[in-house]
């Protein structure tokens, strides 16, 4: 590993790492509009993947986990959309979301031939790999880059949610064990 | 979930009992507590509390994300699904208690201790 300018940089190139998409541009300075988007763009993705794993999966745990990423994520992209109408903030498309869209295309795909406890080994690698990445880019750079102080603060009160979805994809994950 | 009357009822006996107005009971029974939890940042707050029974256990959810207060075990207690900015409550009715956990995260966890005062 080459050593990176910026911790913002670092968690940059991870969440593009962690997304399969190669990171040429450096850490964007983003605006309001432009968190805003992030923010949707990556509950979204993670809400369209956890439907596609119920289609998928057989295992109780695996399907839990995904249900919970839908009722969360879509749970906090509410209370981002209330907060975006009443700031008046037009969330607006940046390079950092379509990052992580090409990323989450990539990933989809990827998943597609698995089948049965490959295909749940994949998604929750996936998920371990995603909520790490979007914990980092929180860190690095989505909190930071907020100005306006409501929109840091819900970010700041994503944090915790993410974490622990963190941990409960780490623990789901190693309950399915490595294969034969 | 307890009725205000239900809590105005008990609250009355509790007030009688402390005026020593004619209860049946030899010593003045302890007026019913409500205990409040706070769930915050994927955690319980407080995590562990003592209770007596016939206390009231209210969890407020003050998180962005839905959370459920579910005792382990079978049969249990469970405040069902909290979306955020509700609360939900039992009452204790026996001595014992039990750690409890968040259906939805199953990284918060919680215990409830249930003693006699
Ligand atoms: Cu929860």
């Amino acid at each position: 590993m080459s050593r990176y300018p910026s911790p913002a940089l670092a968690a940059f190139l991870t969440l593009a790492a962690a997304t399969g998409v190669s990171a040429q541009a450096p850490a964007p300075n983003l605006s309001d509009p432009q968190v805003a988007h992030v923010a949707v763009t990556a509950n979204t993705i993670d809400v369209t993947l956890a439907k596609y794993a119920q289609t998928r999966t057989q295992n109780t745990q695996v399907r839990e986990f995904a249900a919970t990423m839908i009722r969360d994520h879509t749970a906090v992209n509410e209370q981002a959309s209330a907060l975006a109408g009443r700031l008046h903030v037009t969330p607006q498309d940046n390079s950092v979301s379509q990052s992580l869209l090409a990323g989450a295309a990539q990933a989809r795909s990827a998943l597609e031939p698995f089948k049965g406890s490959a295909f749940d080994r994949g998604y929750m690698d996936r998920e371990v790999a995603y909520h790490q990445a979007v914990l980092d880019a929180l860190d690095h750079v989505l909190i930071p880059a907020a100005s306006n102080p409501e929109l840091k603060q819900l970010l700041v009160d994503v944090r915790p949610a993410i974490a622990a979805h963190l941990e409960h994809a780490k623990h789901v994950r190693s309950g399915l064990g490595n294969g034969s | 979930m307890k009725s205000p009357d239900t809590r105005r009822a008990r609250l009355l006996v509790a007030l009688l009992s402390a005026a020593g107005l004619g209860l049946a009971h030899a010593g003045p029974a302890p007026a019913p507590r409500r205990h409040v939890v706070e769930i915050r940042g994927m955690e319980f707050h407080p995590a562990a509390l003592e209770v007596a029974p016939g206390d009231t256990i209210v969890w407020v959810n003050r998180d962005i994300v839905p959370h459920t207060a579910t005792a382990d075990g079978k049969n249990g207690w469970d405040t069902g699904i909290l979306t955020p900015s509700h609360s939900g409550s039992i009452v204790v009715s026996r001595v014992g208690g039990s750690p409890y956990g968040c259906k939805l995260h199953p990284t918060m966890r919680g215990g409830v201790k249930v003693r006699r005062s």
